[in-house]
C-alpha cells in the first residue's frame, strides 16, 4: 500500500517539474534577452531604435563610450518584414486558402489522401532547401524580366508565400471539413449548385477558422528566416519596388551576429526582442480568434461577426457599405460563374505542380551527383581538401537528433501527462504553463539561435558545440511534442481510464498500462515529426552549433555543421554548387522520409487499436 | 476519368508557366547588380574607407561624429565572401570585393586605379584596400602547452609558406606586426617537440576570411607530427567578433581565434600575421572592365553609375 503511494507520489512531482521546466525555458527566453538588449536599448533609446531609419552600426561601440558613432534604427527592416509577411499572405494566404477548398470539395476521392499529404510534404521541406530553390531557380528566372538579379520583395513573397502555404492549407481544410454536412445539405436543397454551396455557404461558416488559419501564417513568415536571407538582398532599404534590395529583422540578426561589436550585438539582441513582441501579438491575435470565433462564427455570433455587424450599424450609409455592396454583387457573380470552383482547381493544381517543381528539380540536378561523387557522401573529411564531404554533417545532424529527443520527449510527455492528467483545467498555474507553451511555439528559430547563443554556448566555454545546439533546438522542440501528446491523450476516451480506476488499478498505473499505450500512434507521429524539424532547421544552430563542416565530430563538445546548415555554406560558396544540390536531395529525403514514416504509424496503429476495440 | 483530366491540366499548368518564362527574356543592358557585404565586416570596412571619389567623401565615413554608409539601397549585401562570389560568378552585371586569398578562376580581379593586388603593391602601400588577419589569444588564462606551442608555430617563418599558399601576404615586419604605438612582434624560431605536446583539441574560430590561411597552417603543424588537422583542431568560423568572445570567454586557454581587421580589446592578445588585399571581382564574361579608379568604383557603390558603358574601362 505504502509503496504505491510513494509511487503514485514521485510520479506526478516528476511530472510537475517538467511542467515547471517548460514554464523556466520560456521565462529563460525573455528575461535573457531583455537582460542583453536593455543596455543598448538605454544606450540607442527606444524610440531611436524602433522609428529611426538608419542603421549604420559601428563596430567599435562600446557601452562605456560617451557617444555612439554607429545608428541603429531598425524602422526600414521592420517595414521589410511587414511588407514581405503581406507578401507572403497575398500569395500563400489565397493559394492557400482554394488549395484548402479544393482538397475540401473539389478533388476527386481517389486523389485527396494523395493531396493531404503533399501539402505535408511541402510542410516537412527545410527552409534552407526553399532558399536554395530560390537561388538556383526563381532568382535567374526572375532576372530576366527584373531591372536586377531578381532578388527583393517579389521573390521573397513567393518563397515565404509557398513556405506558409501548407501552414494556411491544413488549418482552412480542417475548419472547412468541421462545418456540419447539414449547411452543404441545406444549401443544395434551397437549389444551389455544388460550387454555390460550397462558396456561399460552407465558406462563410469557416471564416473564422479560415482568418486563424492566416494569422498562423504570418507567424511563420514573420519568424523566416534562412530562406528569405537567401533571395531578399538584404541591403537596408525600404521595399519600395518589387526587385529591390531589402531586410528583413530575421536577416539583420543572422547576418550581422557574427561581426557584431558590444552596442551592435546588444541591438541585435534588440531586434530578437522586437521580432518576439511581434509574434507574441500575432500569438494573443490567433488565441482570440481561435478560442472565441471559431465556435460562435458558426452560429453567428463570436468576435469577428460581432465587429463586422458594428461596423455595419455605425457606417450604413458609407462609402463602405457602397463597396461593401458592389463586392457582394460581385461575388454572385462569381457564385454563378463559378470563379471560385476555378480558382479552386487551380490552385490545387498549383500547389501540386509547386510540390514536384522543388523537389523534381533539385533531384533532376543534385541525385546524380550522389552516384558520381561517392566521396560527397562516405569520404573521410580532411582540413586541405577541395573535395568536400558531408559525412561529418551528416553524424552531426543524428548525434543532435538523437540527444535532443531524448531532452526534450522525457519532459515534453510530462508536461503533457501533466496537463491532461493531472491538473485542473482552471487553475491559473495551469493557464501560464499552457500560454508559456503556446509562446514557445511561436518564436522565430533565429530568436532561439540568439538565446542560445548567448546562454548556452556562453556556458559551455565561450565556443560553440554540438551539446549548445542540441539544448537550443531541444527547447525548441519541446512545444510540439507537449502539444500533440497532449492532443493524443485528450483522444483517449475518459471510460478507459474509469474502468481502469474502477478495476482497482492506481492512478500511475492507469496511465503507463492504459493511457499512454492508446495514446501511442500519436506521440510517435510527434517524436517523428520533431526529427525531422531537428534535421530541416538551420537558424539556431549556426551560431550555437557550428557553421562549417569540419573533422568528425567524436563528442558533443567539438562544432560541426548540421546537414541544413552545411547546405546553407554550400549553396553561397559558388563552386560547390554541385555538392549544395547532392545536400538538399539528401535533406529532402530524409526529412520527407520521417513525414512519410510518421503518417504510416500513425494510420498503422489507429487501425490496430480500432481493430482490438 | 477526373484523374486523368487533372493530370493534363498538371501538365499544361506547368507547360505554360515554363513557356511564359521562357519567352519573357529580353535585351538592352541591364542594371549593374553592386554586390557587397553587411556593415561590420571586415572586408567591407577594408574597402569602404579607402574608396572615394576624391573630393573627401568615402563610402563609410564620420558624419558629425556618425559613421555614416554610402553604399546605394540597391546593393546586394551578402553574409560572406563566398556568397559574393557566387553571386558575381553567375550574374554578368555583377561587381563585388572579396578577400584577396579567396580569389579562385570563377570570376575575374580588376585593378584599381591601374594597379593589381599583389604581394609587392599590398606591402609598399600602393594598393590601397587591404587589412590585417590577426590570431588572437586570452591574455587572462594560460594557454595549454599544445595551444602555446602552435601559437609559437604560428608567429614562427612556417607562417610565410601557409600564407602564400592561401594568397595572402606574410608580415615579416616585427613592428608591423604590432598594433600602432605597441611593442613590436618579432619572429620566432620554431622547433618540432620530440612528442606533441598536451592539452587536448585546440578551439580555432573567428573569420571566416582567414578559412583559407588557417586551414592551411593547422595541416602544415599537424603534419609535423604525424597526424591530421582534425586530430589536432576543432574548427569553427562565423565571423571575427565571435571568435573575439570566444578567446575572452576562454576558459581552459585552448582557444585561437582570428579576426579580420585590427584588434585592441581587453583581455586578448594579438598579433598580425599577414595582410590581405580586398580584390575587386566582375564577373568572367565581363571583358569591357578591366581597370577602376576609386572615383569610378565610389560612382558604381553609390548608385551614381547603374551600367558600365557609362564607364570606359
Amino acid at each position: 500500500m505504502n509503496t504505491t503511494k510513494i509511487k503514485e507520489k514521485t510520479g506526478q512531482t516528476i511530472f510537475t517539474v517538467a511542467a515547471v521546466i517548460c514554464v523556466i525555458a520560456v521565462a529563460a527566453i525573455f528575461v535573457f534577452m531583455l537582460i542583453k538588449s536593455i543596455p543598448a536599448l538605454n544606450k540607442i533609446g527606444l524610440f531611436d531604435f524602433i522609428f529611426g531609419d538608419n542603421w549604420s552600426p559601428d563596430r567599435l561601440d562600446k557601452y562605456e563610450n560617451a557617444t555612439l558613432s554607429g545608428s541603429y534604427g531598425i524602422l526600414k527592416m521592420i517595414i521589410g518584414t511587414l511588407a514581405a509577411t503581406v507578401g507572403a499572405l497575398l500569395i500563400g494566404g489565397t493559394l492557400g486558402y482554394f488549395t484548402a477548398v479544393f482538397i475540401a470539395f473539389y478533388c476527386p476521392k481517389k486523389l485527396k489522401k494523395i493531396f493531404s499529404s503533399m501539402v505535408n510534404l511541402l510542410a516537412g521541406i527545410p527552409s534552407v532547401v526553399y532558399g536554395f530553390f530560390g537561388i538556383v531557380f526563381l532568382l535567374p528566372l526572375l532576372a530576366n524580366f527584373a531591372p536586377n538579379n531578381g532578388s527583393g520583395l517579389l521573390a521573397t513573397s513567393l518563397i515565404l508565400g509557398i513556405m506558409i502555404m501548407p501552414t494556411v492549407v491544413s488549418l482552412s481544410k480542417t475548419s472547412l471539413e468541421a462545418v456540419p454536412r447539414s449547411y452543404y445539405e441545406g444549401a443544395l436543397a434551397l437549389g444551389s449548385t455544388h460550387s454555390q454551396a460550397v462558396f456561399g455557404t460552407v465558406t462563410k461558416a469557416a471564416k473564422s477558422g479560415v482568418t486563424a488559419s492566416l494569422v498562423l501564417g504570418i507567424g511563420r513568415a514573420l519568424g523566416e528566416t534562412m530562406a528569405v536571407v537567401m533571395v531578399a538582398g538584404n541591403s537596408v532599404a525600404y521595399p519600395d519596388s518589387l526587385f529591390n534590395s531589402f531586410r528583413v529583422l530575421t536577416a539583420n540578426i543572422v547576418m550581422e551576429m557574427g561581426y557584431a561589436g558590444e552596442v551592435q550585438q546588444g541591438a541585435l539582441v534588440a531586434t530578437g526582442v522586437i521580432l518576439l513582441v511581434f509574434v507574441l501579438i500575432v500569438n494573443l491575435v490567433f488565441g482570440a480568434i481561435s478560442k472565441k470565433a471559431i465556435k460562435g462564427a458558426v452560429e453567428g455570433k463570436g468576435l469577428f461577426s460581432k465587429i463586422f455587424k458594428r461596423n455595419e450599424k455605425t457606417k450604413k450609409t458609407t462609402f463602405w457599405t457602397k463597396c461593401k455592396d458592389k463586392i457582394a454583387g460581385f461575388k454572385d457573380k462569381i457564385k454563378t460563374a463559378n470563379i471560385g470552383a476555378g480558382a479552386a482547381i487551380g490552385a490545387g493544381v498549383f500547389a501540386g505542380t509547386i510540390l514536384l517543381l522543388v523537389i523534381g528539380f533539385i533531384f533532376v540536378k543534385g541525385a546524380p551527383h550522389l552516384f558520381t561523387n561517392p566521396h560527397l557522401l562516405f569520404g573521410k573529411y580532411e582540413f586541405d581538401s577541395e573535395q568536400i564531404t558531408i559525412l561529418p554533417s551528416i553524424i552531426t545532424t543524428l548525434m543532435t537528433v538523437a540527444l535532443s529527443l531524448l531532452i526534450s520527449v522525457p519532459i515534453g510527455l510530462c508536461t503533457a501527462i501533466f496537463l491532461n492528467e493531472y491538473a485542473k483545467k482552471n487553475n491559473f498555474f495551469i493557464k501560464i504553463i499552457r500560454g508559456a507553451i503556446d509562446l514557445l511555439n511561436g518564436v522565430p528559430s533565429i530568436v532561439y539561435g540568439l538565446f542560445g547563443m548567448i546562454t548556452f554556448v556562453a556556458l559551455i566555454g565561450g565556443t560553440s558545440s554540438i551539446l549548445a545546439g542540441t539544448l537550443t533546438i531541444s527547447i525548441m522542440l519541446l512545444p510540439t511534442i507537449v502539444r500533440s501528446t497532449e492532443e493524443s491523450l485528450k483522444s483517449v476516451q475518459d471510460s478507459l481510464r474509469e474502468g481502469s480506476l474502477a478495476l482497482g488499478a492506481g492512478k500511475m498505473r492507469t496511465i503507463f498500462k492504459i493511457v499512454l499505450p492508446s495514446a501511442l500512434p500519436g506521440i510517435m507521429s510527434a517524436i517523428i515529426l520533431s526529427m525531422g524539424r531537428v534535421i530541416a532547421e538551420s537558424a539556431p544552430f549556426i551560431y550555437t552549433m557550428g557553421s562549417v563542416i569540419s573533422a568528425t565530430p567524436t563528442s558533443y563538445l567539438d562544432s560541426n555543421a548540421t546537414l541544413a546548415v552545411a547546405l546553407y555554406r554550400l549553396s553561397g560558396e559558388g563552386w560547390y554548387v554541385n555538392e549544395a544540390y547532392a545536400t538538399a536531395v539528401v535533406l529532402i529525403i530524409l526529412v520527407l522520409g520521417l513525414n512519410l514514416l510518421a503518417e504510416l504509424i500513425a494510420g498503422k496503429l489507429n487501425k490496430k487499436l480500432q481493430g482490438d476495440k | 476519368m477526373k484523374t486523368k483530366k487533372l493530370l493534363t491540366i498538371l501538365l499544361s499548368a506547368i507547360l505554360t508557366i515554363g513557356g511564359v518564362f521562357g519567352l519573357t527574356a529580353c535585351g538592352g543592358e541591364k542594371n549593374i547588380t553592386v554586390v557587397a557585404r553587411h556593415q561590420g565586416s571586415g572586408t567591407r570596412e577594408a574597402f569602404d574607407r579607402v574608396v572615394t571619389d576624391g573630393n573627401g567623401n568615402y563610402l563609410e565615413m564620420k558624419v558629425d561624429g556618425k559613421t555614416t554608409f554610402f553604399t546605394t539601397d540597391k546593393a546586394d549585401l551578402q553574409p560572406e565572401t563566398g556568397n559574393v562570389m557566387s553571386k558575381v560568378a553567375s550574374d554578368k552585371n555583377a561587381i563585388g570585393y572579396i578577400s584577396l586569398g579567396s580569389v579562385n578562376d570563377t570570376i575575374k580581379v580588376v585593378n584599381v586605379n591601374g594597379v593589381a593586388p599583389s604581394a609587392e603593391t599590398v606591402l609598399d602601400g600602393s594598393y590601397k584596400m587591404q587589412r590585417p588577419f590577426v590570431i588572437m589569444t586570452s591574455s587572462t588564462v594560460t594557454l595549454t602547452d599544445i595551444a602555446a606551442d602552435f601559437l609559437l608555430y604560428l608567429k614562427s617563418e612556417a607562417s610565410e609558406t601557409h600564407a602564400e599558399e592561401a594568397g595572402c601576404i606574410y608580415l615579416a615586419d616585427p613592428a608591423m606586426r604590432a598594433n600602432e604605438g605597441e611593442t613590436a612582434i618579432p619572429v620566432v624560431e620554431y622547433e618540432v617537440k620530440s612528442s606533441l605536446p598536451s592539452g587536448g583539441k585546440i578551439v580555432v574560430n573567428g573569420s571566416t576570411s582567414m578559412e583559407k590561411f588557417i586551414k592551411k597552417a593547422m595541416s602544415g603543424y599537424a603534419s609535423l607530427y604525424g597526424r591530421t588537422a582534425d586530430e589536432l583542431f576543432t574548427l569553427d568560423l562565423q565571423g571575427s567578433s565571435v571568435g573575439k568572445t570566444a578567446v575572452q570567454n576562454d576558459k581552459n586557454g585552448n582557444v585561437i581565434g582570428l579576426s579580420s581587421a585590427s584588434v585592441k580589446e581587453e583581455g586578448i592578445n594579438s598579433f598580425n600575421v599577414c595582410l590581405d588585399a580586398v580584390a575587386v571581382i566582375v564577373n568572367n564574361a565581363n571583358t569591357q572592365i578591366n581597370n577602376l579608379t576609386l572615383a569610378q568604383l565610389y560612382d558604381i557603390y553609390t548608385g551614381k553609375v547603374t551600367k558600365f558603358s557609362e564607364i570606359v574601362g
